[in-house]
C-alpha cells in the first residue's frame, strides 16, 4: 500500500485513463465499439505527437507556446503548396524543417537572452500567426494527398494492423523518446538542466546547443502534427492548432511532469493525451454544445491536476 | 574563535521552568526518519549549543520549532504548555525567532525592507519608515554592522552582510527564543565575535538561544549547555564544564567516525612536487588593488583564506575562469584562462560555494550526478553505454567514499555530507589536474569532513594540484602545504607549512605585519 | 519632502520607447494629439493599458504567477453587462459596476484559491478558468449583441471636456498608489523575490498571492466595463487578443517575468507602446496581419534590449564586488 502511495504520482494517470474509458463506455453507447477505440488512439496519436516537443522543452525548465502555431503554419503551409501542385515529397520536408528553425531560433533566444520561453514563444507564435494571415489573406484554399488523409483516417490500416499508420508513427515515436530521455546524453542534459539551471552550466552542459536542440525537436514534432492534421480536416485551416495549447500542457502535466522542470516523462505524457482525448470524446457523447465543451474540459482539467500534479508547499521547499 | 572560553561566570542552571522542552518529538518523511526520538528543554537566560553531525535531525527540529513543518509525533512544551507551532508567524508571535542556514535575503528590495520583512500585516503597516530604519540600524549596531545603510539594496552586499541582515531581521523580532542555525558560517572573525558578545548580553537579559554551530571552538566559546542530537535521537546534554571537544565529538560520532577523527591528527605526508599547474601572473583583481603572483604545482595543496570580502572568493572565481582580473592572468601550461570552458579544458574542475543552488541536481540520481559533466566518455552517437557509465559510477563512489544505498537512488536522498563527496566525484569524473574549491567543507558534518581531507590528499599524492579556499582555519593548518591569505582584495601573505598555526593565519586576514610577507 | 529621481529604475526603456513613439504617432498624424481624438485615443489605448496592468499584479508576485484570463474575462463581463444584466431589468450605474467588481473578485479569488491552496500550476489553472470564462461567455452571447446602458456614455464621452475613460485611468493609479502605502506593495515584492524568505518572515503568502489575483480580476473586470462603453454592446471574441498584448506589454513595461520587481508605471508604458503602433500601424493602412508581426517582433527586441541592459548592470555589479 505504501509503494502505491509512493508512486500515486505515477500510477493515477494510467489508472485515470483506464478506469475514464470504462466510465465513458458505460455511458455512452457504442463508445467500445472497435471504431471509437481506434479514433481514441488516432485522436490521441495527433494529440501525443503535438506534446512530445512539449514534454521535452518543459522537463528541460522551458515550455513551448508556439506549438500551436507552428501546427497552423505546418497545415497551411504543407496542403497549400498541394493545392498549387508542389509534390508532397518536396514541401512536406520543407515544413517540418520550417518547424525545426522556428524551433532552434525559440531555444537559441531563450537561453542566449536567459528570458523566460513563455514570451519567447509567445512572440514567435504571434509572428507566424501573423505571416500566415498575411500571406494568404484568409484565402486557405488547398487539399492534401490521399496517402496523408489515410494516414491519419480512422478506419485506416497499417499493413496487417487496423489502426491507421498515424498510430504506429507515435507508438515508434514513443520509444525514441523513452529511450532518448533515459539513455542518451541529451536526454540527461534535458533533465539535469531542469533540475538546476545554475548547476547546468557549472557542470558543464552545453546549455545554449541544449536549448536550441531540444525547442528545435519541439517544433519540428509540432510542423509533422501540423501536416498530420491537415490530413484529418483535408484543409488548409491555420486555427487548427489552437486547441493544442491547453491540451498539449495539459497532457503534459496530467501525465505528471511538472511544470518547473527536471521531473517526469514521455511515457506520462502518453497516459495524459489518452485522459485528454477520453474526456474530449466523454464530452461530446454527452451531447454537450461547443460553449460547455470548453467550460467542462477546463473545469475538469484543473480537478485532475489538483488530485496529483500539485505544485510542493513553500514549506517544503525550505 | 580568539576568545578564549570560560572568561566569565557560567549563567544559573537550570532554575526556573524551561521555555521550551521537548519531549520524544518525532518526524518522518515517508519512510525516512528525520529525527526518532529527542528531548531535552531550554531554560531562561541560557545559551543552549546543539550539535551533531548532517542528517542527525537538527535542521529538522529547528523547521518544527520555527513552524515550518509540523511534528510526528512526540510534544513540543512552550511555557510549560503543549503547542503546535502552525507556521512561521505563529512561531514569531509566541517569540520564537530563527536564523535559518540558508541565507534568506530578497536581492531587489533594500537592507531595511529585507529587515522588517514580515513584521507587516497583509495591508498595515506597523512602523513608519522613520521608525523602521531606526531599529533597523538598532538591530545591526549589535553585530557591529551600523555601517550598512539601510536603503541600500541588499543586492550589493557581500554573503557575510546578508547573512547579517538576516540576523539583524530576527533579533527585531519581540523574541525570547533566537534560534540560529549555522547562521555564523559567513560571518568574519570580527563580526562573529560581536555577535557572541550580544548574545551574552540577551542571556544576561534573561533570554535564551539555541544555537547550531559546525565549530567546537565556537560552541566551547559561548554555550551554556549543549544537546548532542545522533541519527535523530537526543544522545546527551552537557553542561560548559562537562564540554571537551573530544567529548562532544565522541557523543556525535558513531564508532567508525571516531576512529576516522583519530587518524586525522596524522601528519601531512611528504608529496613530490611536479611542474607549475596553475600559475596567477600580476594579478590584480581590481583596477586600484596591488598585483599579485601565486603558483599551484602538481602534488601541491594550497589553502586560501581571508576574511569576508577581501577578495578570496573573487581569486579563485577567477582561477575558475569565471570573473576576468583586472590585470594580468591566470596561466596553465594550455595558456591564460579566459572562460569557463577554456578553463576545464586546461583541466582545472571547480566546485563552487552553494551545493543546492549551484551543485546537484536533485531529482536525479546519485549515478547521474556523478557523471552528468562526461557524459560524452561513455556515448556512442549521443547514446549511453550504460555498463561501462554504472562502473564509473562505482568506481567514483569508492574513490569519494560516498555512503548511499545505490547509484539509482536520488541525490536529494543522501545527507549533505554525502551530497557534497558525490559532487567532489563529479569532478573527479573529469580527471582534473587541478581542484579549485571554493569552501567545500560549509555545512558538511565531521565524517564527511574526514572523507573530503582522504580525497583531496589522495588526489594531491597522485600528482594533482588542489587549490582549498575554506573558512574553517584549522582544516587548512591541516591539510595544506601553504595558505595564501587575502587582505584588502589583494594577496597579503603566503604561510608555509612550517609556520602555519591558526593564529599566524589570523594575524594575516587581519593585515598584521607580523605575518611573513611574500609572493610564490 | 524630498524627491529623488533613480535612474537606475526599470521603467525608464519603457517610458523612452513611450514617448519616441508619441511623437511618431503626432509626426505621422498631427491631428494624433487634437483635442477631439483624445477620446478615441483613449478608449482605444484602455483595454490595452488595464489589461497590462491586470497581469502585471500577479507576475509581480512571482512563483510563475500570471493570469491568462484576463482577456476572457473582460469579455465575460462585457457579456453581463450589455446581455444578461440589462435582459434581467439592471441598468442603474451602482448595481452594474457592483456586479461587474464583484466578478472580478470572485475571479481572483477562483484563481488565487487554484493557485495557492489547491496548488495548481498558474499557467494551468489560469488556462482552465480561461476557457471556463470563455465557454460561459459563449452559453451567454452565443453571437455579438445587447446593448450598452446610456449611463456608460460618461466613460465613452467626454466630461467637462476631458475624456471620461481618463477618470477610469485615475481611479486604478489613485488606487494603486493607495495600496502601494500599505504594507502590501512591499509583501507583494517579497512574495515575489523568494517566497521561502516571504514565508519565513512570516509574512501570509497566500494571501499576498491571493490579492495579486483579485487585484488582476477586478481590472479585467473595469476593462470589460469599458469594452461595453466603447462598443455599446457586447462581443464574446473581444477579449481573446488582450491575453497576448497583456503579456508583451509586461514585458515592454520592463516588468521582470521572475517576479519581485516592477510596477503600475512602466506596465502602463508598455500597455501604451503596443497601442501606439497599433496606431501607427493603422495609419500607414498597413493590413492588420503585419500588426501581428511587429507585435511579435518588438517583443522580441524588447526582450533583448532588456536582457542586454540588465547584463551590463549585473556584470558591473559583480565587477565591483571582490
Amino acid at each position: 500500500m505504501n509503494w502505491v502511495r509512493h508512486r500515486l504520482d505515477v500510477i493515477a494517470p494510467f489508472g485515470i485513463a483506464i478506469a475514464l474509458f470504462f466510465i465513458t463506455a458505460a455511458v455512452i453507447p457504442g463508445y467500445g465499439s472497435m471504431v471509437s477505440i481506434r479514433s481514441l488512439l488516432l485522436l490521441s496519436s495527433l494529440l501525443g505527437i503535438a506534446s512530445a516537443g512539449q514534454t521535452l522543452t518543459i522537463i528541460m525548465g522551458g515550455i513551448d507556446l508556439s506549438v500551436p502555431a507552428v501546427i497552423g503554419l505546418a497545415c497551411v503551409g504543407f496542403a497549400v503548396a498541394f493545392g498549387q501542385g508542389v509534390s508532397p515529397w518536396v514541401i512536406g520536408p520543407i515544413v517540418i524543417v520550417a518547424g525545426i528553425i522556428i524551433g532552434a531560433i525559440n531555444g537559441l533566444i531563450s537561453r542566449a537572452l536567459r528570458v523566460n520561453s513563455l514570451i519567447v514563444t509567445l512572440a514567435t507564435a504571434t509572428i507566424i500567426y501573423g505571416a500566415i494571415w498575411a500571406q494568404t489573406k484568409g484565402d486557405n484554399r488547398g487539399s492534401v494527398p490521399d496517402f496523408v488523409t489515410d494516414f491519419v483516417s480512422v478506419i485506416g490500416w497499417t499493413g496487417p494492423i487496423p489502426v491507421p499508420g498515424a498510430v504506429i508513427l507515435w507508438a515508434f515515436l514513443v520509444l525514441v523518446f523513452v529511450i532518448l530521455e533515459r539513455r542518451s546524453v541529451l536526454g540527461r542534459w534535458v533533465y539535469a538542466s531542469g533540475a538546476n539551471p545554475g548547476a547546468a552550466e557549472l557542470a558543464h552542459i552545453p546549455s545554449l546547443l541544449l536549448w536550441t536542440v531540444v525547442f528545435a525537436i519541439s517544433g519540428g514534432l509540432s510542423a509533422l502534427a501540423g501536416i498530420l492534421l491537415a490530413g484529418f480536416s483535408s484543409a488548409a485551416n491555420p486555427q487548427v492548432g489552437d486547441a493544442y495549447l491547453f491540451t498539449t500542457l495539459s497532457a503534459v502535466v496530467i501525465g505528471g511532469t511538472p511544470i518547473i522542470g527536471g521531473r517526469g516523462g514521455y511515457a506520462r505524457t502518453v497516459a495524459g493525451c489518452f485522459i485528454i482525448t477520453e474526456l474530449t470524446m466523454l464530452l461530446i457523447g454527452l451531447g454537450l454544445d461547443e460553449a460547455a465543451q470548453q467550460v467542462s474540459l477546463g473545469v475538469l482539467i484543473i480537478v485532475l491536476v489538483a488530485i496529483y500534479g500539485r505544485e510542493t508547499h513553500v514549506r517544503m521547499q525550505i | 574563535m580568539s576568545v578564549p572560553a570560560l572568561k566569565e561566570t557560567p549563567a544559573p542552571l537550570p532554575s526556573a521552568a524551561p521555555l521550551v522542552e521537548f519531549r520524544g518529538l518525532r518526524r518522518n518523511f515517508g519512510e525516512t526518519i528525520a529525527l526518532a526520538d529527542c528531548s531535552f528543554e531550554i531554560q531562561p537566560g541560557e545559551i543552549h549549543a546543539l550539535v551533531g553531525e548532517n542528517g542527525s535531525g537538527k535542521s529538522t527540529l529547528i523547521k518544527i520549532l520555527s513552524g515550518i513543518l509540523p511534528e510526528s509525533g512526540g510534544e513540543l512544551l512552550w511555557d510549560g504548555k503543549v503547542t503546535r507551532i502552525a507556521d512561521p508567524r505563529t512561531a514569531q508571535q509566541h517569540g520564537i525567532a530563527t536564523v535559518f542556514q540558508e541565507t534568506l535575503v530578497l536581492d531587489q528590495l533594500s537592507v531595511r525592507d529585507n529587515v522588517v520583512l514580515g513584521l507587516d500585516r497583509l495591508f498595515r503597516r506597523v512602523h513608519s519608515v522613520a521608525d523602521e530604519t531606526k531599529l533597523v540600524r538598532e538591530a545591526l549596531d549589535t553585530i557591529g554592522m551600523n555601517a550598512l545603510d539601510p536603503a541600500m539594496p541588499v543586492a550589493a552586499l557581500s554573503l557575510a552582510q546578508r547573512q547579517g541582515v538576516t540576523i539583524a531581521r530576527a533579533l527585531l523580532r519581540p523574541w525570547r527564543l533566537l534560534v540560529l542555525d549555522e547562521s555564523t558560517s559567513a560571518l568574519d572573525v570580527d563580526a562573529r565575535d560581536r555577535l557572541f558578545e550580544a548574545l551574552r548580553g540577551f542571556r544576561a537579559a534573561g533570554r535564551s538561544i539555541l544555537f547550531v554551530s559546525h565549530r567546537m571552538d565556537e560552541i566551547l566559546d559561548v554555550a551554556d549547555r549543549s544537546t548532542v542530537l545522533r541519527s535523530g535521537r537526543s544522545v546527551a546534554t552537557v553542561t560548559r564544564a562537562e564540554t571537551t571537544t573530544d567529548g562532544l565529538l565522541e557523543l556525535m560520532s558513531t564508532h567508525e567516525e571516531a576512529q576516522a577523527a583519530e587518524g586525522a591528527a596524522r601528519a601531512v605526508p611528504n608529496r613530490a612536487l611536479g611542474a607549475p599547474v596553475i600559475a596567477a601572473k600580476g594579478v590584480a583583481l581590481l583596477p586600484e588593488t596591488a598585483p599579485f603572483d601565486l603558483t599551484v604545482r602538481a602534488g601541491e595543496i594550497v589553502g586560501i583564506a581571508g576574511l569576508e570580502g577581501h577578495g578570496q572568493v573573487a581569486f579563485v572565481e577567477a582561477v575558475a575562469g569565471l570573473r576576468r582580473p583586472a590585470h594580468g592572468a591566470v596561466e596553465t601550461d594550455q595558456g591564460a584562462i579566459t572562460s569557463f570552458s577554456n578553463a576545464a579544458r586546461a583541466g582545472i574542475a571547480y566546485l563552487p560555494r552553494e551545493r543546492k543552488t549551484q551543485g546537484i541536481f536533485a531529482p536525479l540520481s546519485v549515478l547521474d550526478n556523478l557523471t552528468i559533466s562526461a557524459l560524452k566518455r561513455f556515448a556512442h552517437f549521443g547514446i549511453l553505454a550504460e555498463s561501462r557509465r554504472r562502473a564509473e559510477g562505482r568506481r567514483l563512489i569508492a574513490q569519494s567514499h560516498v555512503a548511499t544505498a545505490g547509484l539509482g537512488a536520488p541525490i536529494s536522498a543522501l545527507s549533505g555530507g554525502n551530497q557534497q563527496k558525490v559532487f567532489l566525484g563529479r569532478l573527479l569524473a573529469l580527471n582534473p589536474r587541478a581542484l579549485v574549491l571554493n569552501d567545500p567543507m560549509r555545512g558538511v558534518d565531521l565524517g564527511a569532513k574526514q572523507d573530503i581531507y582522504k580525497i583531496l590528499e589522495q588526489f594531491a599524492s597522485d600528482g594533482g594540484a588542489v587549490m582549498l579556499l575554506s573558512t574553517e582555519l584549522a582544516e587548512l593548518c591541516l591539510l595544506c602545504d601553504r595558505v595564501a591569505v587575502f587582505h584588502n582584495r589583494a594577496l597579503f601573505a603566503v604561510i608555509e607549512r612550517k609556520s602555519l598555526d591558526v593564529q599566524a593565519l589570523i594575524a594575516a586576514m587581519f593585515g598584521q605585519s607580523g605575518a611573513s610577507r611574500g609572493t610564490a | 519632502m524630498k524627491f529623488k529621481i533613480d535612474w537606475n529604475a526599470y521603467y525608464w526603456p519603457a517610458l523612452a520607447g513611450f514617448v519616441i513613439l508619441f511623437v511618431g504617432n503626432i509626426v505621422a498624424n498631427p491631428i494624433f494629439i487634437s483635442h477631439d481624438n483624445w477620446r478615441p485615443v483613449l478608449l482605444g489605448a484602455a483595454p490595452f493599458i488595464i489589461t497590462t496592468w491586470a497581469q502585471t499584479v500577479p507576475i509581480m508576485s512571482g512563483n510563475g504567477d500570471l493570469d491568462l484570463s484576463v482577456g476572457p474575462l473582460a469579455g465575460l463581463v462585457n457579456a453581463v453587462m450589455a446581455m444578461t444584466l440589462p435582459g434581467l431589468g439592471i441598468t442603474d450605474p451602482f448595481s452594474m459596476i457592483a456586479i461587474a467588481l464583484a466578478i472580478g473578485v470572485a475571479s481572483g479569488l477562483l484563481n488565487g484559491f487554484l493557485v495557492t491552496i489547491v496548488r495548481v500550476q498558474p499557467i494551468i489553472a489560469t488556462l482552465g478558468t480561461f476557457l471556463t470564462y470563455q465557454g460561459l461567455t459563449l452559453e451567454l452571447l452565443p453571437i455579438s449583441g445587447g446593448t450598452a446602458p446610456p449611463w456608460m456614455k460618461v466613460i465613452s464621452g467626454n466630461v467637462a471636456g476631458i475624456p471620461g475613460v481618463f477618470f477610469v485611468f485615475v481611479l486604478i493609479a489613485v488606487a494603486w498608489w493607495l495600496l502601494g502605502k500599505t504594507a502590501y506593495r512591499r509583501n507583494l515584492l517579497a512574495v515575489g523575490g523568494d517566497i521561502r524568505a516571504a514565508y519565513t518572515a512570516g509574512i501570509n503568502v497566500i494571501w499576498v498571492r491571493i490579492v495579486a489575483f483579485i487585484v488582476s480580476g477586478v481590472l479585467a473586470a473595469i476593462t470589460g466595463v469599458v469594452f461595453t462603453a466603447t462598443i455599446g454592446a457586447a462581443d464574446p471574441t473581444i477579449g481573446n487578443p488582450y491575453i497576448l498584448t497583456s503579456i508583451a506589454g509586461v514585458a515592454l513595461g520592463g516588468v521582470a517575468f521572475s517576479g519581485g520587481q516592477g510596477g503600475l508605471l512602466g506596465a502602463a508604458a508598455g500597455g501604451a507602446l503596443l497601442f501606439l503602433i497599433e496606431n501607427l500601424f493603422s495609419l500607414a493602412q498597413v493590413s492588420i496581419y503585419y500588426i501581428q508581426i511587429a507585435y511579435g517582433s518588438i517583443l522580441l527586441v524588447a526582450l533583448a534590449l532588456n536582457s542586454m541592459v540588465d547584463r551590463a548592470r549585473r556584470r558591473k555589479a559583480q565587477a565591483a564586488l571582490v
